[in-house]
């Protein structure tokens, strides 16, 4: 199911109107969509979803501020104990653009902000964990115009907290002006 | 005869190296209208548990197809021995001497078997600059760097010890450099790229080799342009 998706967003890429029609970067907001490879104790790094809401400001015709909020969940049941892990990011990114057609391949790096929740039930007395880190968060991709109105990014990055790493790859939809 | 096919296959299959990673294009794409073949071979060093028992590198075989599908993109399709890679190239900005593309690409590895089986699910998104070398542009020069994203799985089905499936996720980060000559039609390249595995300590892992192209067809204008 994974791999068709990504086939898909890849096949999103050479959609996007004629370059005249719209300017490179523009304002927008949206929400997002997508997976993350959470980090977790074991130093694995299992998938889980990840959803969020993004904003873009331009700053000159190529370059952004980009802010964003995203959460993510992952729920284990095992016969010995249950996990259940909660991942909250804000953040805002830099970024700056660059294409030969509509579509723009986009660079962006900022400080963000995670607060991590990781409870485990069946051990004895159930077990709470909270972490508060601020991190870096940074990401590539494609920024992908739909007429002058609609945008539907693909990008996939990533942020630091504390020492560790989280990977995601998030589809951004959104209405622009 | 069977039982010989089928244990040579599996000699074959055993001595081939894992999903190939190696800067086998440059940074400008097929024009629409044009199409290209090509054939690759490679030794490579990676995760491969026949490497990782001898510590030695392994050799690939691969084919491919591209075709232009817009200006200033193209995609392509590559087969290798039990998996296959699809992309897409994008050449999105020219700096200097230096046409400068992204090719995104999602790769699949798998080895099954009747009882079990393993493989990988990669999503690449690799940066590649490309530039001529010498008066007569007929060389060129290709740098890149990426990262790929790896979701390894596995999966266990046999009537005594029962059935289920893990996965586990990796990135890898690497880049590579790549000649290429051009004499008419034909295309000869040769690459080196290396790769690290982000995700958990371990050795460098490489990929060396050469290629064989050949361009079809002719440009045509877009009538979108």
């Amino acid at each position: 199911m994974r791999g068709w998706l990504g086939l898909l967003l890849i096949a999103l890429l050479p959609v996007g109107t004629a370059q005249a029609e719209c300017p490179p970067v523009a304002p927008a907001v949206g929400v997002a969509l997508g997976t993350v490879a959470l980090h977790v104790g074991s130093g694995e790094h299992p998938l889980a979803p990840m959803v969020g809401a993004w904003g873009r400001i331009p700053l000159g015709a190529a370059c952004y501020l980009e802010p964003e909020a995203a959460l993510a969940w992952r729920s284990e049941g095992g016969e010995v104990a249950s996990f259940d892990r909660r991942f909250y990011r804000a953040a805002v990114g830099l970024g700056c653009s660059a294409g030969t057609r509509a579509t723009r391949v986009a660079l962006s790096i900022g400080p963000s902000f995670g607060y991590r929740f990781t409870g485990i039930d069946g051990m004895g007395a159930p077990y709470k964990a909270r972490s508060f880190s601020p991190g870096l968060r940074y990401r590539a991709g494609f920024l992908v115009p739909l007429g002058q109105r609609m945008q539907l990014d693909i990008l996939a990055g990533g942020s630091t907290h504390d020492r560790v790493f989280d990977h995601d790859l998030l589809l951004q939809g959104g209405v622009r002006w | 005869m069977v039982a010989r096919l089928l244990s040579t296959l599996l000699v074959a299959l055993a001595l081939m190296g894992c999903s190939t990673m190696g800067t086998l294009h440059g940074a400008r794409p097929l024009e629409p209208g044009e199409h290209m073949m090509q054939a690759a071979l490679s030794l490579q060093k990676q995760s491969n548990p026949l490497t990782t028992a001898l510590d030695i590198p392994l050799p690939q075989i691969e084919l491919g197809y591209r075709r232009g599908l817009v200006s200033e993109v193209d995609w392509g399709v590559r087969v290798y021995m039990v998996g296959a890679v699809a992309d897409l190239r994008y050449r999105f900005a020219r700096l200097g001497p230096f046409d400068v593309a992204t090719q995104p690409s999602l790769g699949l590895f798998a080895l099954p078997t009747p009882a079990t089986g393993f493989g990988n699910i990669d999503l690449g998104l690799p940066v590649v600059a490309e530039m001529d070398l010498g008066a007569k542009q007929r060389s060129s020069l290709v740098l890149s760097t990426r990262a790929v994203g790896r979701q390894h799985f596995a999966w266990l089905s046999d009537p005594d010890l029962g059935s289920g499936a893990a996965g586990r996720f990796e990135l890898l980060a690497g880049g590579g450099a790549r000649i290429t000559r051009r004499f008419r039609r034909l295309r000869i390249g040769g690459y080196a790229d290396v790769l690290v595995n982000t995700s958990r300590l371990g050795p460098v892992w490489w990929t060396g080799g050469a290629d064989l192209g050949l361009v079809l067809g002719e440009p045509r204008v877009d009538d979108d342009e």
